[in-house]
């Protein structure tokens, strides 16, 4: 990896004496699209705002390229950043219209004016600039808080939530919208989320952080098949938790000898997405039918096995269903991520 | 830039940062509103050794037993008017109980002095009714001198407090308690006496309260009534001798009365919670049929009203237009209203400039020193305005010499005694200015001070305006400060009124009492307003 444009080391922050952040480290790309994932109160806001420079670290140091911008005992005030930033509820300036809420950030530079047109052409809100934010939608809100953080053309752009504002029906195509503008913007970009689908739709990289710490960071197919801990497991989709016994490649569980994704030995915890479970009817199955949950593109199928643990898997939506009551053999494709238990 | 360096202009930063001149800012403006107390206290220990006779002096043990009286009639009689208009307007079929409710509230915007100035210039002595009459022979009426007429001032100009709070407490009362008492078996009598009147409890106790402490701490009644209380006494003490001890321990008595009101009132509170189970809004209060009763109910009504605000209007107008034919000079009226005026709006600026940094310190850094500090700001208004002006007069006079006769002073005292006024009306609009915003500012390049300026400042404009108007209209109003701090000469409409009706000259004093009624109307829609504007959206 080449230089990372913005990257933070050892970097710890308590609140009141709660820690809500623990040693995080976190190196990002020039032209990165990165999403830090996690659920809420897991510290991902306070990172973001200490690498913005709105918090102050207890400990670790963050970089912007060569350059130390926070270490121990001084920290850059957020005005000499030059970082991008768009707030969850934007927080634009009630006081001031479209365009001037946009030329703030820029005010003094003789190209203001072109460079205003330039970034109101990018979100394509030339028809609304002189209005108040008050009388804008909350998906023009955003493009106006994104432009105005565009502007100054900075190197890394932070957004917090940006998406958890709005209504889900105009979310998926705001989420698509933001990314365009952003690549086409050519800036580098960290973006918060605790929606998991929108982190591995959206990014390049994914952070998963958990309890103040980042368990792990990589590109999202690798984070959902092979994650690795039961926590970042079970935060990034429905699995099942299988107890089994493991023996180099393989190991022995109730649905029989599963294969495993790496050599393991003794007492494990098998991970099986429900994708990759398989219930096909079987009068002599070890399985019955309990419930089903249709989601329109696929349905759910749960079944307790002999232990009364319960077993979930992904069907295609259109497939006719194992009736509830009836027997099924459960088989697993694809080699199987495990834990060790200690 | 080395780490060295760069860690050295850090420091630098800190110590000259904009967190600590607010606090610098927030401590001055502390010192300022406790200064009269801590300077009172310092005075009367310094004449220590004759505190003890000048306590027990038959005539200070006459002033205290008149003010309690007066304190303990005034709230006692304001209670039950304000309780039953209350109860009358929310909770009965009263005809035109909208109308009331709004009607009988007008009165708490007027000055004390301008409700004994109508009743003086109505019943006294060369007043209205003594001129209707004296044709017919009558040359003398009983007085209303003494402890009826401030009696029935006072209560005329505070039942609305205890009015306000009583309808407030009526309204966050669920009705399912009373419904659920109900079916429980118990008549209505018996709920209102187990139900609601241990609800409102706390609310008629805050009423009185206020009651109470306006009582306590007026000057412009009792004086032109000419009732020896502790106000007005203080006054006579101060202006006829000079033996200025004898007066800052009058006024200190007067503060430790109002610090054990306070005590009580704190004391007899019911330490219940009070709440409503469940969310969601509460169903509509029934109301009472009040039949036959609604003869008496409009009676009261319409007593209290014409009584307040009825007979004062329309005396200041009689006396207003007997004035316009007698000729009074109009240059001298424009003049005293330029001085009300331009105090008022100096008082105004300084209240704003005080309460900023205590709004921003207490919404943005909350902790020790913004609650010390609106406490300070708090206590300094609970003080009777007679004792803040008695406090600056000393101290600018021994120590301020250059400042003492200047309207410095006088700004001073009204910034003390109105500050929470700008508070609170900056505090609503400083909750809803979203900190988030200050910080995307930070984020586009600009400094803290650049910030502040153009982002944070802009958008407490309302809040600033609100409250240089209220505390604007209220210093219009303030008697005793400006009579003692006033520069020589300085008359201004409220002095105006004072010194004319005390001499019975009641024609001159019309119209700048006309003014203050307008003025007064105005303030009563800007609180209003304020108060929409506080209500959750």
């Amino acid at each position: 990896m080449n230089t990372p444009i913005i990257a933070c080391y050892t970097l710890s922050k308590a609140f009141n004496g709660i820690k809500a952040v623990k040693d995080v480290e976190l190196e990002i790309a020039p032209g990165a699209f990165v999403a830090l994932l996690g659920p809420s109160g897991c510290g991902k806001t306070t990172v973001l705002r200490l690498l913005a420079g709105l918090e102050t670290p207890d400990t670790g140091v963050i970089r912007i390229g060569e350059v130390e911008i926070a270490g121990k005992g001084y920290a850059l005030p957020p005005e000499k950043r030059r970082l991008g930033m768009v707030f969850q509820e934007y927080a634009l300036f009630p006081h001031m219209s479209v365009r001037d809420n946009i030329a703030f950030g820029i005010r003094d530079r003789p190209d203001r004016d072109q460079r205003i047109d330039e970034v109101l052409t990018l979100v394509d809100l030339q028809s609304i600039q002189d209005r108040g934010p008050h009388s804008l939608s909350g998906g023009q809100q955003q493009r106006v808080a994104l432009a105005r953080a565009l502007a100054p053309k900075p190197a890394v752009m932070l957004l917090d939530e940006p998406f958890s504002n709005l209504d889900a029906a105009l979310r998926q195509r705001v989420r698509r919208e933001i990314r365009q503008i952003l690549l086409k913007a050519g800036v580098t970009t960290l973006f918060v989320t605790h929606d998991q689908e929108e982190a591995l739709s959206l990014s390049d990289d994914v952070a998963v952080m958990i309890d103040g710490t980042i368990m792990q960071y990589g590109p999202p197919e690798e984070l959902y098949r092979f994650p690795a801990n039961q926590a970042v497991a079970g935060f990034l989709g429905e699995t099942n938790f299988l107890q089994g016994q493991a023996c180099g490649m393989y190991a022995e569980s109730v649905l029989g000898r599963i294969q495993l994704h790496t050599a393991m030995q003794g007492k494990v915890t098998i991970m099986i997405r429900p994708e990759n479970l398989i219930l096909a009817p079987d009068p002599n199955g070890q399985a019955t039918v309990c419930h089903h949950e249709y989601v329109g593109h696929s349905r759910i199928i749960m079944a307790r096995d002999q232990q009364n643990q319960l077993l979930r898997c992904r069907l295609n939506g259109s497939l006719p269903p194992p009736p509830i009551g009836s027997k099924v053999s459960a088989s697993v494709q694809d080699a199987a991520m495990a834990y060790q238990i200690s | 830039m080395t780490p060295k360096a760069r860690r050295k202009k850090h420091l630098y930063q800190r110590i000259f940062s904009g967190r600590r001149l607010l606090r610098i800012a927030v401590i001055l403006v502390a010192a300022l509103s406790l200064t009269p107390v801590l300077y009172l206290i310092v005075r009367a220990s310094e004449s220590a050794p004759q505190i003890i006779t000048l306590l027990t002096r038959p005539r200070t043990l006459q002033v205290l037993a008149n003010s309690v009286l007066l304190t303990v009639l005034v709230t006692a009689s304001a209670t039950i008017v304000g309780c039953a208009l209350a109860w009358l307007t929310m909770r009965t079929d009263l005809p035109g109980r909208r109308y009331w409710s709004a009607i009988t509230c007008l009165p708490l915007v007027l000055p004390s002095y301008v409700g004994a100035f109508a009743l003086l210039a109505a019943l006294g002595p060369n007043g209205m009714l003594q001129g209707m009459l004296a044709p017919l022979g009558v040359t003398r009426l009983p007085s209303i001198y003494g402890l009826p007429g401030a009696w029935l001032a006072l209560t005329l100009f505070t039942y609305p407090y205890v009015q306000l709070s009583v309808r407030a407490g009526l309204r966050g009362l669920d009705p399912a308690l009373e419904d659920a008492a109900r079916c429980l078996g118990l008549t209505r009598l018996q709920v209102f006496r187990q139900i609601v009147l241990p609800h409102l409890r706390p609310a008629i106790g805050a009423g009185a309260l206020l009651v109470a402490l306006y009582t306590l701490s007026d000057f412009g009644a009792v004086s032109l009534l000419q009732y020896n209380v502790f106000t007005r006494e203080i006054y006579v003490q101060y202006s006829a001798t000079l033996d200025r001890s004898a007066a800052a321990i009058l006024a200190l008595k007067l503060v430790a009365l109002t610090g054990m009101i306070i005590l009580i009132e704190n004391w007899t509170r019911s330490h219940r919670p009070q709440y409503r189970a469940g969310t969601g809004t509460a169903r509509a209060q029934t109301r009472i049929r009040l039949g036959n009763w609604h003869v008496p109910a409009l009676v009261l009504c319409t007593m209290v009203t014409l009584l307040g605000l009825g007979i004062p209007v329309l005396v200041t107008m009689f006396w207003w237009v007997r004035g316009l034919h007698a000729d009074s000079v109009i240059g001298a009226q424009t003049r005293i209203l330029l001085h009300s005026m331009s105090a008022s709006a100096l008082a105004a600026l300084s209240c704003v400039l005080a309460a900023l940094p205590v709004v921003i310190q207490s919404v943005r850094y909350p902790g020790k020193l913004s609650r010390l500090a609106e406490k300070a700001a708090y206590a300094g208004h609970a003080l009777p305005g007679i004792v803040v002006a008695l406090a600056l007069v000393f101290l600018g006079a021994r120590y301020l010499p250059f400042l003492y006769q200047s309207l410095f002073m006088l700004v001073a005292a009204y910034t003390i005694l109105f500050l929470p006024l700008a508070l609170g009306a900056l505090r609503t609009v400083m909750l809803k200015l979203n900190p988030r915003t200050e910080e995307a500012a930070r984020m586009l390049g600009h400094t803290p001070a650049n910030v502040f300026f153009h982002v944070t400042l802009p958008q407490l404009r309302p809040g600033m305006l609100t409250g240089m108007a209220l505390v604007f209209l209220t210093c219009m109003k303030e008697l005793p400060a400006t009579l003692l701090l006033g520069p020589t000469g300085f008359e201004t409409l409220a002095t105006r009124i004072w010194s004319a009706t005390e001499e019975a000259f009641f024609a001159m004093a019309a119209a700048p009492a006309l003014i203050l009624m307008l003025a007064a109307a105005i303030s009563l829609w800007i609180l209003l307003h304020h108060e929409q504007d506080q209500l959750p959206t």
